[in-house]
């Protein structure tokens, strides 16, 4: 009696178990087909949470049904013309809402859109960053402040070791005269007589006279080669990342994560002498829907979207905008005449060859020369990054590929019919045409 | 042994002085350093991105909004030389922005038209098909629409697989019109901005045609069916911004 019990006890169960587990399977079936056919049709405007061209879709339908008493949603989707001219207020405030108009669906069936609507309501949002791979792009501000403190107190341990130091050997030093004194007492000769301070230094000196001498001098060079050192790096700024206002910008993040290329945003550099630093209008082409990840993140993004005039809430440019003031970087002096152009069409110069890496770097910095000549591909230099010197030793290093541009073709032509000049430019020991040689290194070139 | 006291404070107290100093000479990434005769350095003259009114919170007025990246003035157009084949690629876009560009898309003071997109349709790539042309819409295709685009054309960039847009088309299920296309890269549509301030007019008929290859599979239909010529028609006005931002609806 008890087995028989259990056994349909446990035949309810299994029945019930596969009855839920069908009903399951019969739902994710219609959620995949409701998934497909919102990525191909609605998601280009609409987004399952938050708005975009259009506004946000979840819970959309029961709004709809609780708000429109002329008419259904299906006829909004299909045609919303038609709704609207049922004169449905709720369809009207619809379409007054956004300023982009709606694409016609009538292709779609009402089971369609009823698919459409069961996948935005089941929990599952396509948009948002992908779990951790992407968690190394973003800058974590908190993490940045505590490793800026610790670089910071292993400094202060050193001053305060030194401060350490410093009273010891004095205290010591007082001690051994005040015990030289008591000794001196105690076997009944006169307290020495009180010597000022520098008496007691020459005096030592005096006794001391190779140390110090030696000593001195080495001293007296090591000064002298900092002073040199210094003056030298006048004008010479290698790290000089100033703080910009979009605080959180990373180049590693768009550049490194997003891939997107460096002549997206800085689309001159082919066109003018300046790289370009991108409009407001470039960063609205993505931030118009991307808001930002981090808490700071989301604060530039709505500081650009401020400066574009750019309404999140009616999803509209309603303001006048107001351009973004960065900071300048990369400084020549007033009588150097660089042109981007120049060295990246023409001569088919990478970006690395002078910015480093960017793909792992945050805002806009000066990458030392010493950085630069890690970077696979680069010309190995020495002088600091955007000196003269610098830029000599790359003319005199480079050689000019004479087929990327027709401006060399009259070389080009002079240096293969002519023996002698065949001769001494290319069979000399780089076997190359170096801009030196091409009048790189001529003053007028840079200082016109 | 007071006394004795007192000087080791004393030099104590220098030390920690001397070593507050010492570590305040630490580099700062906010500043370029030290600065050699600075009227060598800041031009006299307008320079782009640069700003010389405002200078680490110092203002100066008599030299202050004098920054080069300014709207030319109305009127003016671009000389292209005298290439005939150059200029008809480069004359002003006579198609209308789309109903509401200025508040989607900022084009402000924009003629807008409701049936500008149609009548974009059947315009005609103004530059013939070569192969050197379509190596240089691809060019263009990876520097500025391979990121959401993919590099394939079937929607799925970088930023799309990183799940930060989503809804990016397939160009093989949307097979339009170079005409269309080119309007939709000069005016932008839903979501995708604007994009004839970072291309020219040549390299936007470039890409056109690149993305008509993508939506065949990589490869540019040639020879196929004739469509009419509507990219310059005689004695029609051509576009040109209006002066002032008020809107010009003149239908095509």
């Amino acid at each position: 009696m008890k087995l028989s019990k259990s056994l349909i006890l446990r035949n309810i169960r299994n029945l019930f178990l596969s009855f839920s587990l069908s009903v399951l399977a019969i739902g994710s079936v219609h959620a995949q087909d409701g998934k497909k056919l919102f990525e191909t049709n609605c998601a280009a405007c609409h987004k399952v949470e938050g708005n975009s061209t259009g506004p946000q879709l979840k819970g959309a339908k029961a709004k709809w049904e609780a708000e429109a008493t002329e008419t259904d949603i299906y006829t909004w989707v299909k045609n919303w013309e038609n709704a609207v001219a049922t004169g449905d207020g709720y369809a009207t405030a619809m379409a007054a809402s956004r300023p982009d108009k709606m694409s016609k669906f009538g292709f779609l069936s009402n089971e369609d859109i009823d698919a459409i609507f069961e996948y935005v309501e089941s929990d599952q949002d396509p948009t948002g960053p992908k779990g951790d791979a992407m968690a190394d792009c973003y800058v974590d501000l908190e993490k940045q402040k505590l490793e800026e403190e610790a670089n910071a107190s292993t400094n202060w341990v050193w001053y305060i070791l030194a401060v350490f130091f410093i009273v010891v050997i004095v205290a010591v030093g007082g001690l051994r005269k005040q015990l030289v004194n008591a000794n001196r007492v105690k076997e009944g000769n006169d307290v020495l007589p009180e010597q000022s301070r520098g008496e007691v230094l020459r005096g030592w000196a005096w006794r001391n006279r190779k140390v110090v001498s030696v000593l001195g001098v080495v001293s007296f060079l090591t000064i002298l080669v900092f002073i040199v050192n210094a003056l030298n790096m006048i004008g010479v700024y290698p790290n000089y990342k100033p703080e910009q206002p979009i605080k959180m910008f990373s180049h590693k993040l768009h550049a490194g994560c997003d891939e997107i290329s460096c002549q997206y945003c800085h689309n001159t550099v082919e066109k003018s002498r300046t790289a370009g630093i991108p409009t407001v209008n470039v960063c609205m082409n993505c931030h118009k829907s991307i808001d930002g990840h981090t808490e700071q993140g989301k604060k530039d993004v709505q500081k650009i979207r401020e400066h574009a005039g750019w309404d999140g809430d009616q999803f509209a440019y309603v303001n006048e905008g107001a351009p973004i003031v960065w900071n300048k970087v990369h400084v020549l002096p007033d009588h150097v005449y660089f042109s981007h152009q120049q060295h990246v069409k023409v001569g088919g110069i990478d970006c690395k060859q002078c910015h480093g890496d960017m793909t792992k770097e945050t805002i806009a910095r000066i990458v030392p020369v010493e950085e630069l000549n890690k970077i696979e591909g680069n010309v190995k230099l020495t002088r600091p990054t955007l000196t003269m010197g610098w830029c000599l030793e790359c003319h005199r290093e480079t050689g000019v590929n004479l087929d990327k541009s027709g401006y060399y073709q009259e070389i080009k032509k002079r240096l293969t019919t002519n023996k002698k000049l065949y001769k001494r430019f290319l069979e000399d020991k780089d076997h190359k045409v170096t801009v030196e040689e091409l009048g790189g290194w001529e003053c007028a070139k840079c200082h016109y | 042994m007071k006394i004795r006291f007192k000087s080791i404070l004393g030099i104590s107290v220098i030390a920690v002085v001397g070593a507050i100093t010492l570590s305040s000479c630490k580099g700062d990434p906010n500043s370029p350093g030290l600065e050699y005769m600075p009227d060598m350095y800041r031009s006299s003259a307008i320079e782009p991105y640069v700003d010389y009114g405002h200078i680490r919170g110092r203002d100066n007025d008599s030299i202050a909004h004098l920054q080069s990246a300014k709207t030319p003035p109305y009127g003016t157009a671009p000389w292209y030389g005298s290439d005939e084949s150059v200029i008809k690629v480069m004359l002003p876009y006579r198609h209308a922005a789309p109903e509401n560009a200025d508040k989607t898309h900022a084009l402000w003071g924009e003629r807008q038209s409701a049936l500008g997109r149609d009548a974009a349709i059947n315009d005609v790539n103004p530059i013939p098909y070569s192969d050197v042309s379509f190596a240089e819409g691809k060019d263009i295709y990876e520097k500025f629409c391979m990121q959401c685009h993919g590099a394939k054309g079937d929607g799925q960039g970088k930023i799309v697989l990183n799940g930060k847009i989503s809804g990016v088309p397939n160009y093989a299920d949307k097979k339009i019109s170079e005409g269309e296309i080119f309007y939709t890269v000069t005016y932008g549509k839903g979501i995708m901005g604007q994009h004839r301030s970072l291309l020219n007019k040549r390299e936007r008929w470039l890409v056109s045609m690149y993305v008509k290859g993508l939506q065949n599979g990589g490869k540019y239909p040639v020879g196929g069916e004739e469509v009419k010529d509507t990219t310059v028609v005689e004695g029609e006005p051509l576009e040109v911004a209006p002066a002032d931002s008020t809107m010009n609806n003149e239908q095509e």
